[in-house]
């Protein structure tokens, strides 16, 4: 299991009248092991001491100090796409220091500036998030909208593998429609983080909004792969074997035959809610209304079939 | 941080630069006998703190991290 760490961790980042600033918590004693980070600080932050008792600092005075501590591996994905489960399974590894979704490391890719300047920062926080020592993986999954930043990730840390989880966009966007995430809702996003505007018919609904944002999730995976040697495309229907048998070797990760039962029973709960076992069934594109089928036909299809193309390539080796 | 009463921010930077003094103030579960302990030691330091200062603190402190995103 990931080790608990005796440490401060950055818990926040924002921005006052002196700049971006870094809010710290001590975690000793914290284990690092819910579903997601914030589940962590959350149990952290319920000791008065913990939540009294936090340390503040510029976030430039962590970019001078920041050591070379690279993450093991990154995991992008699409959303709704197994990639939780992929964190879970890599966390029941002994030593390993995996991390889901950290919010400081989207503050700091929020924060516009040149490439270099947010690679710069992206380092800072990212070493400021790792663990300690570097006895074990350290793998850092990402929020949903993290790959429209990749190339931040490919300068901050060009030599880490990473992986993009997904799935057709017909399931996500069915699922994002029952319970919607940040990046789903239109404009919460800004323009700059988006890149070119999105390709959206006048007045777009939400479903067209959220398939042309999942095609653009896509389209960015896919110029991923092109651009980076270091990738791997995962799709869900892969899993949970494409943990073992690809993505851990990709990471470079050796998993002892004796962690492989603890590995595949994380497989039988919920990733998101592991008191829940795992439902399994078909993809929610079932469930998917007419005006649904169409978004993501006439918006997102051909990225999704470019990606598989892509994937299917590779898969077949050389 | 978020506190913002003045005696209880300094005696909080007191504690932070000082992991000796923690030792008395960690794992009190009880709200109220962690903002009477805190009270008890700010005032070994010389610093005025009521244990109302340390309920707003912890207040001010949970609302900063819930509002995080804002």
């Amino acid at each position: 299991m990931s080790r608990a760490q005796a440490r401060w961790t950055p818990i926040k980042v924002a921005t006052n009248g002196g700049g971006p600033y870094v809010d710290w918590c001590w975690t000793d004693g914290v284990r690092f092991d819910d579903p997601f980070f914030t589940q962590t600080i959350e149990r952290g932050l319920r000791d008065p001491f913990r939540l009294l008792f936090q340390r503040r600092t510029w976030l430039n005075e962590i970019e001078a100090e920041a050591e070379a501590r690279p993450p093991t591996g990154l995991v992008f994905h699409l959303s709704r796409s197994g990639s939780t489960l992929v964190s879970r399974m890599l966390q029941t590894l002994p030593d390993a220091w995996v991390l889901s979704e950290p919010g400081p490391v989207d503050s700091v890719l929020a924060i516009p500036g040149a490439l270099a300047e947010r690679a710069g920062r992206l380092r800072a926080i990212v070493s400021a998030l790792g663990p300690d020592t570097a006895t074990g993986p350290y793998v850092l999954k990402l929020d949903a909208w993290a790959v429209l930043d990749f190339e931040v990730f490919e300068e901050a840390f060009p030599a880490v593998p990473w992986v993009f989880c997904y799935r057709h966009p017909g399931d996500v966007l069915v699922s994002q429609s029952l319970q919607g995430s940040y990046h789903m809702i239109p404009d919460t996003l800004p323009a700059w983080r988006l890149g070119e505007p999105l390709a959206l018919p006048a007045q777009p609904t939400l479903d067209e909004y959220g398939a042309a944002m999942l095609a653009r999730l896509l389209d960015r995976a896919m110029r991923a792969a092109e651009r980076s040697s270091r990738g791997l495309l995962v799709h869900h229907d892969q899993l949970p074997g494409a943990v073992l048998d690809r993505t851990a070797p990709h990471f470079g990760i050796q998993v002892p035959a004796s962690q492989v039962g603890a590995i595949l029973e994380t497989t039988l709960w919920d990733a998101k809610n592991p008191v829940l076992p795992y439902a399994g069934g078909p993809g929610r594109r079932v469930d998917a209304t007419p005006e649904q089928v169409d978004a993501i036909d006439r918006l997102a299809m051909a990225s999704y079939m470019r990606l598989e193309r892509t994937r299917e390539l590779a898969d077949a080796g050389p | 941080m978020a506190v913002s009463e003045p005696d209880l921010a300094a005696f909080v930077e007191l504690v932070v630069a000082d992991p000796a003094a923690w030792s008395q103030l960690q794992g009190i579960g009880s709200r109220d006998e962690f903002c009477s302990a805190v009270a008890a030691a700010a005032a070994h330091r010389g610093l005025d703190v009521t244990e109302d200062d340390v309920t707003r603190g912890l207040v001010a402190a949970r609302r900063a991290w819930l509002e995080r995103w804002v």
